[in-house]
């Protein structure tokens, strides 16, 4: 096995990397050594390439997958349809979106593309989203029962949150506002902060275990 | 099966129904509920009527379609507000998103598809700016913070951003005022606040957000969010208090919008209250007679 091909190749530009940028956030601009705030700038303008670029492999990805399913396709399985209607708008996209916004000149301003997104992304979208008020309702219903005391808690104070988002709880009695400003303001963000503050400490111990090497998920493969 | 053990098993077939019937008409015919201003919203509004003149203002719409339906008001009204703040006090606003589908969405807004968008006679390139989508996501917000013009050297058109008059007091996160933040899900505010709030604590940050997402906003407040509009409802309240400054949003599509959202959200709310309501006298009634 080749020298890039093995894990010590990508576990040690990790570690470069990274110490190079903390380091400048600690010691570059304004402090000891200025010039390694422009180094680690270039540095994540090249992440940024490299994120742009990754989602046209994403894409590419995602047109491999639907193309098996294509080639797969068994009699009386009809949803192979939804595949070749995958490979339909992505073309429509690209020729919309990149060809005739980049030859015309009017990018995200192109007519077509535009009227795409407006009429054929953005309900479909808006619709996926809003199908989940119904599950919440649904979910409200069937888990706010007080079957216990914590039960009869969360539902107590579940209902006087719902009286205070909602405008005709104000209007019914300014008191429901009061009472989930106050909920939100002192137990929520109590808790809240609780679970930031312990995301945070997480973070740091994940960071001090990708640049030791003790944590390779990130590299993908498997062990 | 009894009465109470029918009311606490409600097909949700009957739920999605009967939502179904509660908040289409009132969307369509709004039944004007009162809306009260919350202090959140209040406090969004004042901290950009307080904006010092000449101030740079980054108004980011990081959101997709799926958010455009809660949080459309409140990216129309904020642009709105700002342009009458560029109109009284000569601040400078730069647009931009981290979301790729956001850029689709500003130009929308500030083409008046959504309805009348005054823009006070601002010039584009020297009272404001649509730079688009800035790519990266969080590592986009960090490159922007320390050099704005090569994190996003062209604006959404292909202008080089150095020639223009507006960018020329704008290369790093140093030389903004504000940030307005109305997103609906990552990159966001907790990027903003990492990338950009640490770099200038002195930033002010506001931010629009999604309704299920504000019990992660309020840890924030006020120290590094000073205020925030929470969905649909703090929507609907903005566009209240923008309204009185601008008349024309009212009638506009996203004005009767907002009223409409308004009295959805309270019919909505209503009808899962009474639902919870019933399940719960229903579970005690058959546990009594057990």
């Amino acid at each position: 096995m080749t020298w890039y091909k093995r894990r010590e190749g990508p576990l040690i530009v990790t570690l470069v990397v990274a110490l190079f940028v903390i380091f400048e956030w600690y010691f570059g601009e304004g402090a000891l050594i200025p010039e390694a705030t422009e180094a680690s700038a270039e540095i994540q303008r090249f992440v940024a390439f490299i994120l742009a670029f990754v989602i046209g492999v994403g894409a590419l990805n995602v047109l491999r997958i639907h193309w098996h399913r294509i080639q797969r396709r068994k009699p009386g399985d009809y949803s192979w349809l939804y595949s070749s209607w995958i490979y339909v708008l992505v073309v429509l996209f690209v020729i919309t979106g990149v060809l005739l916004g980049v030859y015309s000149g009017l990018r995200t301003e192109e007519p077509s593309y535009i009227w795409m997104f407006d009429y054929v992304l953005t309900p479909l979208d808006a619709s996926m989203y809003s199908i989940l008020a119904f599950f919440i309702a649904s979910g409200a219903y069937r888990a706010f029962r007080a079957r216990t005391a914590e039960a009869a808690l969360l539902l107590i104070a579940g209902t006087l949150v719902m009286l205070g988002n909602a405008p005709i709880g104000g209007v019914i009695w300014s008191g429901f506002i009061d009472i989930n400003t106050w909920i939100q303001r002192i137990p929520m963000m109590a808790g809240m902060r609780g679970i930031l503050i312990g995301v945070g400490l997480g973070a740091i111990a994940m960071g001090i275990r990708i640049l030791t090497g003790r944590e390779r998920g990130y590299l993908g493969g498997g062990e | 099966m009894s009465l109470w053990e029918k009311l606490e098993r409600i097909d949700r077939r009957v739920l999605y129904g009967l939502l179904w019937i509660v908040v289409l008409p009132v969307l369509y015919y709004p039944i004007n509920l009162p809306v009260v201003i919350s202090d959140l919203t209040k406090e969004y509004y004042n901290q950009i009527e307080a904006i010092p003149a000449g101030g740079v203002v980054v108004l980011a719409f990081d959101l997709g379609p799926a958010g455009w339906p809660e949080l459309g008001g409140m990216c129309y009204a904020s642009m709105q507000h700002l342009f009458t703040m560029i109109h009284e006090r000569g601040i400078k606003v730069v647009m931009l998103t981290y979301w790729a589908t956001g850029a689709a969405l500003i130009t929308n807004c500030f083409e008046g598809d959504y309805g009348p968008m005054d823009q006070m006679g601002a010039d584009y390139g020297t009272d404001w700016v649509n730079l688009g989508y800035i790519a990266g996501g969080e590592v986009g917000m960090s490159n922007f913070a320390a050099d704005a013009w090569a994190a996003k050297p062209t604006d959404y058109q292909g202008t080089p951003v150095s020639t223009l008059p507006i960018m020329q007091n704008v290369h790093t996160i140093q030389d903004v005022y504000m940030l307005v933040s109305i997103e609906s899900g990552t990159p966001g505010y907790e990027e903003y606040l990492r990338q950009w709030w640490t770099r200038k604590t002195t930033l002010r940050i506001l931010v629009g957000a999604l309704g299920v997402s504000i019990p992660g906003v309020e840890p924030y407040r006020p120290t590094r969010v000073q205020s925030y509009l929470p969905g649909g409802k703090g929507a609907s309240e903005y566009i209240s208090l923008v309204g009185k400054k601008v008349p024309a949003i009212l009638p506009g599509q996203m004005g009767k919008k907002a009223v409409g959202v308004n009295d959805a959200l309270s019919t909505s709310h209503v009808l899962v209250i009474i639902f919870v309501a019933l399940g719960n006298i229903g579970y005690f009634l058959r546990s009594r007679r057990k």
